[in-house]
C-alpha cells in the first residue's frame, strides 16, 4: 500500500503551486472551448485537482491504488507456456504420439491448433523455487529468484491466433486495432506524476519476427497528449536533441522571444486558453529537452546496477538498458513504461529460438525486479510479463529433433505480475495435462486489463471518455477485477 | 416409394433419437416438404444448416449428423442445384443437390462434418457421388481430391493424413502408371493402394468404400480400407484397391473433403449423395422400408388446437413480456411482435411455425441448463409441463397470431434529422446593414434572440490571410495580402474568393477532409500493412473532383457505384476507392471473417461519412437509441456482398501509368512489397503486371465486365472467386458472428428512411446512390452542408458531424441548415456555391473579439459572435512552412512521396506516402487520423513533443535555414532590412518597432558572416513556431 497522501490525491505539486479546479479553469477561460487544450496540458502536468473524477479521467483514483506505476514487458511472438511457467510432465510421457481425445475434444475450433501434429516434450527442465515451490524452467533462472515475488497466471486465453490482432487484444483488449491502448487509458485516467516526461513511454528491442503493433501504444480516440511516446533506448525521446549551432543559452533566447510574440499576439486577441495551452508547451518541451536526456544516459549509475541488469554482455544490453531505463522512468514519475522485446514467434527450433531469447531477458528482467525492490519501489510499481499468446503443445511441421517448433496457441498461456501490490509466490489458473486449455479459472487479457486499471486504483466502469457520443471504457468486451491476484 | 415420404417428415424428429441404432447414417434431403428421401442428396441448402451450431436450425442437422456442414474460410464449397441422374441400377434418382468444390492450389477441407455419434463398429461403408470437371486448360500436374475420415475436425487447412483413412484420387507414384491420376485408398500417406481406374473428366462416378477393424472391438483400429468404383451389387469381393495399416483411427466422428496443393483454382468437382452405413447393401442401394420404425415420445403432448388470445398471449404476457416486450427488450429478444419472433430484425428464428423442434423458445423456455433457461433461473421459476407443452403445440399448429391484439409496430420516428427537407424562409432584417448573405439573417436572428452583440468585420489584411488558409491552406506572400488591402473595388472581396475556389490548391486543401472521411491511405493496415501502389489515384481523383466542383450527388454515386456506371469510365471505376479504403488484414486466416471484416469497414464509413448514422453498433444488435435495426445494418451491407477490393484494370490508353514504385514508397516499404510479391509470385497467386490499375471495389455481378480484376499482394490475400460473390447473398450475421448467418435480408436502406423496392436482391450499389442524393433523402444533403460550415468555423451547425441520429447535437441553427441543404441540392449539388454562402457572409468576416456579456450568454460560442479562431491542421502547418520558405513544389497529382525523401521533393503533404502504420511525422505530431475509421472531426491537442518538433527537427532547421539563406540572398546584410524580410515572408506584414528591436538581439555583436546567418534562421525559426503563424487568424 501507498502511504496516505498517495492513496487520495497523485499530485506532487499540489502544494507548490496554485490549484484550479475545473470550474475554475473554465471560468478563466475566456472561450470555453478552447479550455481543453490547457486543461489537457496541465493535467500532465499533474496540476489539476479533479473535483469531477468521480466518473471521468482527470488525475485522481477511485479507491485506494496498491500501484503508482506499471511497467509492461511485453514478450511479442509469444513465449510457449509449456516451456516457461506450467511445465507438464505428461508431454514426456506421450512425446510423439497424438492429442488424447479426452484433451482435444475441450480445444475451441480456432483455425489452428496443431491438434493433428504429435506432442512435443518440452527441451527445458523445470526445478521449483522459492518458499513457494513454484516451477519455472531453466529458461529463466535469474527472474525465478524472484518468484516469490511473481503471481503466475496460468489461464490467460483467448480466441486469436494470429500476431496482429493477438497483440491488439493484448494491448488494447480489442483484435481490430481501433481502441486506445492500455497505457494510454491509464495515462488518461491519471496523468503523469512527471513535469518533464510523457506519462506512457513505450520502447521496442529486437524487434524480429512480427511487426510492432501501433495501436499497442497508441491513443485510439481518446486525446493523443495521452499516447504512448515512442522512444529508442539509446537516443531517448524524439526531437529533443537541438540542432548543430544552438545552444541552451540561444535556445533560451529564442523560446523568450517566442513566448513574447506569443503574448503579444494573444494580448490583441483577449483571453484564449488554446493559444496560452501553446505558449505553455513550449516550457514543457524545453523542460523536457533539458531533463530527458539525463534520464536516457545511464552514467550515474553504479557498475553493479549496470551489471545487474546486464548491461556488461552483449547478448543482455539492449534488454537490459531498456530495463534499467525503465526503473529510472518510474522514478521519475512516468505513468506507464510498456517494453516490447520480438522475436519469440517459435514456429521451429524452439529449443534455439527461446534459449537466446531467455538469454536476452532473463537477467534483464530479474534485475528490473530486484533493482525496484532494494530500492522500495517494487511496492508502488506492477511489473507485468507476458506475450499475445501461448504456443501449441504439439510440435509444428514435421521436423526433427532441434529442429522442431511450436505453432500459436491462443486456447491457454501464462503472463505473471509482480509487485505494485500483487500477492507473490502465488499460481492463479490451471491447464489440462498438457497444456492445451484453462481447466480452472480462466482468465481473459480484459481481465488482466481490469485488474491493471484496479491496481492503480481507477474502476473500469468508472473511468470513461464520451466518443461518438458512446461512454467508452478501457473494457469495453467485459472483463472483471482477478481478486486473487492482491 | 415417395408414399413415405409425408410419414417421414412427420416423425423426422424421432427418427434422430434412434441413430444409436440405427442401421445406417445418411441425411434428410427435403424438397418443398413433399419428399423426403434418406441418404439421397448431399444437402439442402436451404434446409439443411451450413454451419455447425447454428442456432435455430438444431434440429435439421439431417439424419446421423451433429449439426451442419463447416464450410473453409479459405474457399468454402458452393451449393449447386443438379439435374437428375440416372444411378447405375437403372433407377430415376433425384439429386437434389451437389457441392461445387474449387480448388484452392493449397490443402484446403472446404466440407466437414461431424456424426452425432462417434462411430467405433468394426465395418464402416460409405458412398458419394463425384465428378471432375475439365480444366479449361489442361496440365500435367496431377490431381488431388480425397474423403477422409476422421476423429476430428481439424482446420480449414488440416492434413488428415497420419494414419487417418482417405479415399479419392491422387497421382500414382508407382508402377505401370505412374503418373497417371487415379483413383485410391490410402491410411496413412505411406500405406496407399493405387487402383487401377484413371480418372476422366467430366463424368459421375460412384466410390464406395469400405473400412474395417481385424475384430469387433471398440479400440481396434480400422486397419483395413477398400475402394470401389461404380461397383455392381455382386461386386464387394472384388475392390479395386484395398489399403492396410496396423496404425489407424479406431474411431470415426468427423469426415470431410479435401483438396491439395495440385488442385488448381479452376478445377470444379463436384460430389453429392454422401451416404455412411454399415452393409453393403444399403450403401448401394437405400430404401425408406430399410429405415427402422420410431418409438413413442416421453413428453406431454397437446392435441386440441391452441387457442392464441386464450392460452398464449396470457402466458406470453404474465411469463415473458416484463422483459421481452417493447422497443427494447432484454438481449434484444422482443416477443410482443410476430416478425421478431420470426427474427426479422435480428436474424435469429424464436420461432419456426408447425417446427417446434427447431424454435429456439422452446429450447429456451425448456433447457434444464440453469444458464440458458428462461425465465431466468433467479427471477422465476420454470415454465410448467403445460405451459411448455401448449407453447409447443401451438407453434406446430402453425403459432397463429392475433395481429389486431399484438401489432407490428411501424418503423417512424418524429427525429428532426430524418424529417424530409422544406426550404426554411430567409427571416427578413430590414434594419440590418449586416445581412450580406441569407445566412446572416439566420444567424443574426439568433443573435437577436439571446441578446448577442455582433462582432465588428475584420480587418482586410486578417481576411485576406484567413481566406488563403482556410480555402486553399497556404498562406498569402505578402504581396497578395497587400494588393488585396489596396484593392479598392467593391467586389474585391468577392474576386479574391472566385480565384481561391477557383486555385488547383483549392482541392488538395479540401480533398484531405473527404480522405480523413473515408480513412484513405496507401495500405492494407492490420499488422503487415502492405502497400497498395496505386492507392493515389484516388486521391487524385477527390482533388480533382473538389477542383472541377463535381456535383456531390455524382461524386457520391461515383465513389459507391464506379463499377457500374454507364458509360464505363476511368474516373468512376477510380472514384471506388472510396469503398476500397478499407483495411484489410495480411493474415487472417478465416477467410468468413476477412471479408467481413472489410464489409463491416465500408458499411460504418458509407453509413457515417455519407448519412451521418452511426450504424455499426447494428452489426452486431438493433441500435439502442436510433430506429436502425440489425436488419437495416445487413440490408445495406447487401449492397456490397458481391463485390471486393482489388487491383482494377483501367482502360484508357493515355492515362498517365507510371510504373516505378520504388520511387514512391519509403524503401522499407518497397523491399518488403517486393518480397511478398516474390513469394506470391512463387505460388502463382500473383504477377506483376503493366497494365494500368488502380485500387478499388468491383463486383462481378453488377460491374462493367470489362473491368480485370488483378491479383493483390498481401500476406495471405483474401480469396477472389468471381463465381462465389455473384451467388453472395445478404444475411442477418446473428449477434454479429461471422459464424452464425441467419435470414436472408436482400438489400435495402434503413426502413426509417424509406421503403425499399421488393425486388430488393437485384439492386446495384447504383440505386443506393441515386436514392442517397434524391431529394426526399432528408440526411445527406444536411450532413454535406454540415460538414463545409464546420469545415470554415470549426464547428458544426450540428456539433456530431458524423451522428445525426437521436443521440447526436441538435442544430443550432435549424433553419440555417436546412436552408443551406435545401441550396446544395438546388444548386445542382454543388459544393462551390456553399462555399460562397459561407464565405461572403458577414458571418465569416467578422472579427475575433472578447465580449463579456456575450461570453455570459453564450460561453461556447455557439452562436458565432466572435471568429472562431483554429489551428491549422498538420497538413497545412507544413505546406506553410514549405510556402513561407518559397520551397514548396506545387505540381499536383501522381504517386506519393515517400517521407524519407521529401528534401528531394517538396510537395505538399497530401502527397507524401501514406502507409497506415507509418504516417509522415508532421502528421502523427499534429493528430492527423489513424485512417482506420472515418474521422469527421480532427482533435487539436497540444503537447510538448509537437514544440520539441517543430524547434529540433531536421526538417525545420532545414527550412529555417534555407530561408534565411534567401533572405540573405535579397536583403543583403543589413540586419533591420533581413528581420524586414523575414516578417513579411513567415507573417506577411512588417514587424513593429519593437518587434524589430527584439529580434536585432538575435544576432551576436561581433559574429562571422556565417554565424550572424546563423542566426537569422533562428529568428526565421522562431517565427515559423509563432501561433499567428499556425492558427487561422
Amino acid at each position: 500500500m501507498l502511504p496516505d497522501q498517495r492513496k487520495m490525491n497523485l499530485l506532487p505539486h499540489a502544494n507548490s503551486r496554485q490549484v484550479l479546479s475545473r470550474r475554475e479553469m473554465l471560468d478563466q477561460s475566456v472561450l470555453g472551448f478552447g479550455a481543453v487544450g490547457l486543461l489537457s496540458l496541465l493535467a500532465d502536468e499533474g496540476l489539476l485537482c479533479a473535483e469531477d473524477s468521480g466518473h471521468k479521467g482527470a488525475g485522481t483514483n477511485h479507491f485506494p491504488a496498491t500501484a503508482k506505476n506499471v511497467i509492461f514487458l511485453f514478450m511479442s511472438g509469444a513465449p510457449s507456456q509449456v516451456d516457461t511457467f506450467d511445465p507438464k510432465p505428461l508431454l514426456t510421457k506421450l512425446e510423439g504420439k497424438g492429442v488424447p481425445d479426452s484433451i482435444a475434444a475441450r480445444v475451441p475450433n480456432i483455425p489452428r491448433a496443431g491438434l493433428n501434429s504429435k506432442l512435443m516434450a518440452s527441451p527445458f527442465p523445470f526445478k521449483k523455487y522459492g518458499e513457494s515451490g513454484i516451477p519455472v524452467s531453466n529458461l529463466f533462472p535469474k527472474t525465478a529468484q524472484m518468484i516469490d515475488d511473481i503471481c503466475v497466471l496460468r489461464s490467460v486465453n483467448h480466441r486469436v491466433p494470429v500476431h496482429g490482432p493477438g497483440e491488439c487484444i493484448a494491448l488494447t483488449g480489442s483484435a481490430i486495432g481501433d481502441r486506445p491502448s492500455l497505457g494510454a487509458w491509464m495515462t488518461y485516467g491519471l496523468g503523469s506524476e512527471s513535469r518533464d516526461l510523457p506519462g506512457f513511454i513505450s520502447m521496442l528491442s529486437n524487434s524480429t519476427g512480427p511487426a510492432p503493433q501501433t495501436p499497442g501504444w497508441g491513443a485510439g480516440f481518446l486525446p493523443s497528449r495521452v499516447q504512448g511516446t515512442l522512444v529508442d533506448g539509446k537516443r531517448g525521446i524524439p526531437y529533443t536533441q537541438m540542432p548543430a549551432g544552438y545552444s541552451n543559452q540561444n535556445r533560451r533566447q529564442q523560446l523568450d522571444f517566442i513566448n513574447w510574440m506569443n503574448q503579444e499576439h494573444l494580448s490583441q486577441l483577449g483571453q484564449d486558453s488554446e493559444l496560452e495551452a501553446r505558449i505553455a508547451s513550449y516550457e514543457l518541451g524545453f523542460r523536457m529537452q533539458t531533463s530527458a536526456p539525463e534520464v536516457f544516459d545511464l552514467q550515474s549509475e553504479t557498475g553493479k546496477t549496470a551489471k545487474l541488469y546486464g548491461l556488461d554482455d552483449k547478448s543482455t544490453a539492449e534488454f537490459g538498458r531498456h530495463c534499467l531505463i525503465a526503473r529510472r522512468l518510474v522514478e521519475r514519475g512516468v505513468r506507464v513504461v510498456q517494453l516490447r522485446n520480438g522475436g519469440w514467434d517459435a514456429h521451429g527450433a524452439i529449443k534455439a529460438n527461446h534459449t537466446k531469447r531467455a538469454q536476452a531477458t532473463d537477467v534483464p528482467v530479474a534485475g528490473l525486479l530486484k533493482d525496484l525492490k532494494q530500492r522500495g519501489l517494487l511496492d508502488e510499481t506492477l511489473v507485468i510479463w507476458g506475450g499475445e499468446f501461448g504456443r501449441t503443445p504439439t510440435t509444428e511441421g514435421s521436423a526433427k529433433g532441434d529442429r522442431r517448433g511450436r505453432d500459436h496457441l491462443p486456447t491457454t498461456y501464462c503472463m505473471w505480475m509482480a509487485g505494485g501490490g500483487v500477492k507473490g509466490g502465488q499460481i492463479i489458473g490451471r491447464t489440462d495435462d498438457l497444456g492445451y486449455t484453462p481447466v480452472e479459472r480462466p482468465i481473459s487479457p480484459a481481465d488482466l486489463h481490469a485488474t491493471l486499471l484496479h491496481a492503480l486504483g481507477i474502476d473500469q466502469h468508472k473511468l470513461y471518455y464520451l466518443h461518438n457520443n458512446r461512454k467508452e471504457i478501457a473494457t469495453v468486451l467485459g472483463g472483471e477485477v482477478i481478486r486473487e491476484v492482491f | 416409394m415417395f408414399n413415405a415420404g409425408w410419414a417421414i417428415l412427420f416423425h423426422l424428429r424421432l427418427l434422430q433419437r434412434l441413430l444409436a441404432l440405427v442401421m445406417l447414417l445418411g441425411l434428410v434431403a427435403q424438397v418443398q416438404g413433399q419428399e423426403s428421401r434418406l441418404a439421397q442428396g448431399l444437402v439442402n441448402q436451404k434446409f439443411d444448416s451450413l454451419h455447425k451450431g447454428q442456432p435455430g436450425k438444431k434440429a435439421q442437422p439431417g439424419f446421423g449428423w451433429k449439426g451442419g456442414w463447416v464450410l473453409s474460410k479459405e474457399q468454402p464449397a458452393l451449393f449447386v442445384d443438379a439435374k437428375q441422374k440416372a444411378t447405375p441400377n437403372g433407377k430415376q434418382q433425384i439429386i437434389q443437390h451437389e457441392a461445387l468444390i474449387q480448388g484452392t492450389a493449397k490443402r484446403n477441407n472446404p466440407l466437414r462434418r461431424e456424426l452425432k455419434e462417434t462411430y467405433q463398429g468394426q465395418e464402416l461403408f460409405l458412398r458419394f457421388r463425384f465428378r471432375y470437371a475439365a480444366d479449361e486448360k489442361l496440365r500435367d500436374q496431377g490431381e488431388f481430391f480425397v474423403f477422409w475420415l476422421d476423429r476430428y475436425e481439424g482446420s480449414d487447412q488440416a492434413v488428415h493424413a497420419s494414419h487417418i483413412p482417405n479415399i479419392g484420387i491422387h497421382i500414382n507414384e508407382s508402377g505401370p502408371q505412374k503418373g497417371k491420376v487415379v483413383f485410391m485408398v490410402r491410411i496413412g500417406s505411406h500405406k496407399t493402394a493405387w487402383s487401377s481406374v484413371e480418372l476422366e473428366r467430366d463424368r459421375d462416378y460412384q466410390i464406395v468404400g469400405r473400412l474395417s477393424k481385424p475384430e469387433k472391438s471398440l479400440r481396434a483400429g480400422f486397419t483395413r480400407f477398400d475402394l470401389w468404383v461404380d461397383p455392381q451389387p455382386n461386386d464387394l469381393k472384388q475392390p479395386v484397391a484395398t489399403a492396410v495399416n496396423p496404425q489407424s483411427v479406431n474411431a470415426v466422428r468427423w469426415v470431410g473433403f479435401a483438396t491439395g496443393l495440385k488442385t488448381e483454382r479452376a478445377d470444379r468437382i463436384y460430389v453429392s449423395d454422401l451416404v455412411l452405413s454399415r452393409t453393403w447393401n444399403d450403401v448401394l442401394d437405400l430404401s425408406p422400408s430399410q429405415i427402422p420404425w420410431m418409438i413413442p415420445q416421453k413428453k406431454m403432448a397437446w392435441h386440441k388446437p391452441v387457442h392464441f388470445q386464450k392460452e398464449i398471449y396470457p402466458l406470453l404476457k404474465q411469463r415473458c413480456f416484463s422483459c421481452h416486450a417493447g422497443a427494447n427488450p432484454e438481449s434484444g429478444y422482443r416477443l410482443d411482435v410476430y416478425d421478431e419472433l420470426r427474427g426479422f430484425s435480428t436474424g435469429e428464428e424464436l420461432i419456426v411455425p408447425g417446427a417446434s423442434e427447431e424454435s429456439k423458445l422452446m429450447q429456451l423456455v425448456s433447457s434444464t441448463d440453469s444458464e440458458e433457461r428462461m425465465p431466468p433461473v433467479d427471477s422465476a421459476p420454470p415454465l410448467s409441463k403445460k405451459e411448455v407443452a401448449l407453447l409447443r403445440a401451438w407453434i406446430d399448429q402453425g403459432a397463429k397470431w392475433d395481429h389486431q391484439l399484438l401489432p407490428t409496430p411501424k418503423t417512424e420516428s418524429d427525429h428532426w434529422a430524418f424529417q424530409s427537407i422544406t426550404r426554411p424562409k430567409v427571416p427578413v432584417r430590414k434594419d440590418s446593414k449586416r445581412v450580406r448573405m441569407p445566412v446572416d439573417a439566420f444567424i443574426e436572428q439568433a443573435y437577436q434572440k439571446q441578446g448577442i452583440q455582433p462582432a465588428p468585420e475584420a480587418q482586410k489584411s486578417t481576411l485576406v490571410r484567413r481566406l488563403y488558409l482556410d480555402l486553399i491552406g497556404l498562406p498569402p506572400t505578402a504581396e497578395e495580402i497587400e494588393s488585396f488591402v489596396n484593392d479598392t473595388n467593391p467586389r474585391a472581396y468577392e474576386k479574391l474568393v472566385d480565384r481561391l475556389l477557383g486555385s488547383k490548391h483549392y482541392g488538395e486543401r479540401w480533398a484531405r477532409y473527404w480522405l480523413d472521411l473515408t480513412r484513405w491511405a496507401e495500405s492494407h493496415g492490420y499488422q503487415h500493412d502492405l502497400p497498395r501502389p496505386y492507392a493515389w489515384r484516388y486521391r487524385d481523383y477527390v482533388i480533382e473532383s473538389f477542383n472541377e466542383d463535381k456535383p456531390y450527388d455524382r461524386f457520391l454515386a461515383e465513389q459507391l457505384a464506379g463499377d457500374e456506371l454507364e458509360p464505363y469510365s476511368d474516373e468512376s471505376l477510380i472514384a471506388t476507392g472510396f469503398l476500397a479504403s478499407a483495411r484489410i488484414s495480411g493474415n487472417q486466416m478465416d477467410k468468413a471473417m476477412q471479408r467481413n471484416d472489410v464489409l463491416v469497414d465500408i458499411v460504418n464509413v458509407t453509413s457515417s461519412a455519407i448519412l451521418g448514422l452511426t450504424l455499426e453498433c447494428a452489426q452486431c444488435h438493433n441500435h439502442k437509441f436510433d430506429p436502425l435495426t440489425q436488419r437495416d445494418y445487413y440490408r445495406l451491407q447487401g449492397f456490397f456482398v458481391n463485390g471486393q477490393l482489388g487491383n482494377l484494370s483501367l482502360q484508357s490508353k493515355t492515362l498517365p501509368n507510371p510504373t516505378d514504385m520504388k520511387q514512391w514508397m519509403p524503401k522499407g516499404t518497397f523491399d518488403f512489397y517486393q518480397r511478398e510479391a516474390k513469394k506470391l509470385i512463387s505460388r502463382k497467386r500473383f504477377q506483376h503486371t503493366k497494365t494500368p490499375h488502380t485500387w478499388g471495389f468491383y463486383s462481378p455481378l453488377t460491374g462493367h465486365a470489362e473491368i480485370e480484376r488483378l491479383p493483390v499482394v498481401n500476406r495471405d490475400p483474401l480469396p477472389y472467386s468471381a463465381e462465389g460473390l455473384k451467388r453472395t447473398k445478404s444475411q442477418i450475421l446473428i449477434r454479429g458472428d461471422v459464424h452464425k448467418p441467419g435470414l436472408e435480408v436482400g438489400k435495402g436502406w434503413p426502413a426509417v428512411l424509406g421503403a425499399t423496392s421488393n425486388a430488393s436482391e437485384n439492386l446495384s450499389r447504383n440505386v443506393l446512390a441515386q436514392w442517397l442524393t434524391d431529394r426526399k433523402n432528408p440526411l445527406v444533403s444536411r450532413v454535406w452542408v454540415n460538414r463545409l460550415w464546420q469545415y470554415h468555423f470549426g464547428r458544426g451547425l450540428v456539433s456530431t458531424p458524423s451522428d445525426f441520429g437521436v443521440q447526436g447535437e441538435k442544430p443550432t441553427h435549424p433553419d440555417l441548415l436546412d436552408w443551406l441543404a435545401v441550396e446544395l441540392m438546388e444548386h445542382n449539388w454543388s459544393t462551390k456555391h456553399i462555399h460562397r454562402q459561407i464565405v461572403l457572409s458577414a458571418t465569416y468576416r467578422q472579427s475575433r473579439m472578447v465580449h463579456a456579456a456575450n461570453l455570459k450568454r453564450d460561453p461556447e460560442n455557439r452562436l458565432l459572435w466572435s471568429w472562431p479562431r483554429r489551428r491549422l491542421e498538420a497538413e497545412a502547418i507544413r505546406d506553410s512552412i514549405l510556402c513561407a520558405t518559397g520551397e514548396l513544389k506545387r505540381d499536383t497529382g501522381g504517386p506519393s512521396v515517400p517521407q524519407e525523401r521529401e528534401e528531394d521533393n517538396l510537395r505538399r503533404t497530401i502527397y507524401l506516402f501514406q502507409r497506415r502504420s507509418e504516417m509522415p511525422s508532421v502528421m502523427t505530431m499534429f493528430d492527423a487520423p489513424d485512417s482506420i475509421a472515418s474521422c469527421s472531426r480532427r482533435q487539436v491537442s497540444t503537447v510538448a513533443l509537437q514544440p520539441l518538433f517543430m524547434l529540433n527537427s531536421k526538417f525545420m532547421d532545414r527550412r529555417a535555414q534555407v530561408l534565411a539563406k534567401k533572405i540573405v540572398e535579397s536583403a543583403g546584410d543589413d540586419q533591420s532590412l533581413q528581420v524586414e524580410q523575414a516578417f513579411q515572408r513567415v507573417l506577411g506584414r512588417a514587424p513593429n518597432r519593437d518587434e524589430l528591436s527584439r529580434s536585432l538581439s538575435f544576432y551576436q555583436r561581433d559574429g562571422s558572416v556565417t554565424e550572424q546567418n546563423r542566426r537569422l534562421s533562428m529568428l526565421c525559426h522562431a517565427l515559423l513556431n509563432l501561433n499567428e503563424f499556425i492558427y487561422i487568424p
